[in-house]
């Protein structure tokens, strides 16, 4: 009983050494450390928005950006960061968006893509195409050969986390797009088009004020995910009577797809 | 004479990686890279050097019974203020190393050179084994981590080698050519071994 006792109070001593110290590095380092990644920001924000007086760093959703402004008061541009699902698993990105909501630089902060192949989204040359995109742009950029995953779930990660920011953050520069009443739509076939690893087309069904069949065709998808986003996702569509619904799990391009495809069929 | 003989057994005789075979977490995931090899090698180094000292120092202090726990946090002690110094003072190494440092705790090449050596061995030859085995060990990743790149990328140290005509092996880039390559290269670590008859 002794020994443990004596054992015990020697590791605590150790460890109890160990976080003095740890807290007096922490105590004379933190400042510092702060201090150094505040000025860095700022002379980045300098150099993506030359004009900046003032930044607040802003939250909502669930999701962090730096909006700036100049001596107007008048935005000038906005910091965030996005993610998409790539071949490896997240993609992680900055997006700096300028006052008319046009991206001004994309930067990868991490990904898990194959080295060689998808890991060339870091390339300067891959992410300048970027530059100068808004909403209503087309992001069809010249795609990584070898990586058809990687630069599809980069275009439409970039379009659908803009679109999100500038909704989010950029004061008016995004408008929410409208909720479509189906209750109210006329009965008839709808044709329309979405984007998944390539065009997807579908034709839905109204009747009564409800979806009642929704028909899918697209080429370019990857058979064995399509499939699945085909059985799936209409089911749901059809069974909750909304145009957003849940993914087919592995199959999210082509889910996103359908969906925008039935959005845009409906909004016709 | 047995100074240097502290110095140099982990650069070949007992390399850690090609011989004693510890560390082997770190050394799959970070080879990626010959930089990356290089970084984790100089990260570890240092740690290595410094918590071999301190439990050197206290080895009479610390009891038979707790030296594990107590050697564990005498490592994660050393390398989180590495961690937080570095970032305070040397933000460009930092950047470069950052993200190795906290893989560092989980080396088993730390506490394996504190029991094996550190706590039953004065302070300057403890300095020098815990140097020796850093540099080994960094050796060793460089090397794996240049192969890797080489043939998963064409480029060592980022700089294109193979001109373009080369066609890369991916799967080098991947954890399973991870695999591949310290296998093949333990082979022949152990064939030049056997070879010269350095054992």
């Amino acid at each position: 009983m002794k020994e443990i006792i004596r054992l015990a109070l020697i590791l605590m001593v150790i460890c109890a050494v160990s976080a003095g110290v740890l807290a007096y590095t922490n105590q004379v380092t933190s400042e510092i450390i702060e201090a150094r990644i505040r000025k860095e920001k700022i002379a980045l924000m300098q150099e993506l928005f030359p004009a900046l007086d003032r930044y607040e760093d802003k939250e909502a959703n669930g999701r962090t950006a730096t909006v700036v402004y100049d001596a107007a008061g008048k935005l000038i541009g906005i910091l965030a960061e996005g993610k998409t699902t790539g071949y490896g698993g997240d993609i992680r990105f900055n997006l700096a968006v300028d006052g008319e909501g046009k991206i001004v630089k994309l930067a990868i902060v991490s990904h898990a893509e194959t080295a060689g192949l998808g890991s060339k989204i870091e390339e300067e040359s891959y992410r300048a195409q970027f530059a100068g995109k808004t909403i209503g742009d087309s992001f069809d950029v010249d795609n990584i050969s070898g990586a058809t995953i990687t630069s599809v779930a980069m275009e439409n990660g970039v379009k659908r986390e803009l679109e999100e920011i500038l909704l989010l953050f950029g004061e008016g520069l995004a408008e929410p797009e409208p909720e479509i009443d189906i209750s109210k739509l006329p009965d008839g076939t709808y044709t329309g088009e979405g984007r998944g690893v390539g065009t997807i087309k579908v034709e839905v069904t109204v009747a009564g004020g409800k979806i009642t069949a929704i028909k899918v065709q697209g080429n370019e998808e990857t058979p064995e995910y399509f499939s699945k986003a085909r059985q799936e996702v209409p089911a749901r569509i059809i069974e909750e009577q909304s145009v957003q619904v849940d993914a087919a799990s592995g199959a999210t391009l082509s889910s996103q797809g359908i969906m925008e495809a039935v959005r845009n069929a409906l909004q016709q | 004479m047995s100074a240097i003989k502290e110095l140099t057994k982990g650069l070949f005789k007992e390399n850690p990686t090609f011989r004693v075979v510890l560390g082997m977490c770190p050394t799959l995931a970070v080879t990626t890279l010959a930089a990356n090899g290089l970084g984790m090698g100089l990260s570890t180094t240092a740690v290595l050097v410094a918590s071999n000292a301190v439990i050197s120092l206290l080895r009479k202090f610390i009891p038979d019974k707790i030296r594990i726990p107590s050697f564990i946090v005498i490592a994660a002690t050393f390398v989180t203020m590495v961690d937080m110094l570095l970032n305070a003072y040397a933000p460009e190494l930092h950047s470069q190393l950052g993200i190795f440092i906290p893989l560092i705790v989980v080396n088993c090449i730390i506490l394996g050179r504190a029991e094996a050596f550190a706590s039953k061995n004065p302070v300057i030859p403890s300095i020098l084994d815990g140097l020796g085995m850093g540099l080994g060990f960094t050796l060793s990743l460089t090397v794996l981590g240049s192969i890797r790149e080489i043939l998963a990328a064409g480029t060592i140290f980022g700089r294109s080698i193979m001109g373009t005509g080369f066609e890369p092996f991916a799967i080098f880039g991947s954890p399973a050519g991870g695999f591949l390559a310290l296998g093949l290269l333990m082979a022949l670590v152990n064939m030049i071994f056997k070879k010269f008859r350095l054992e």
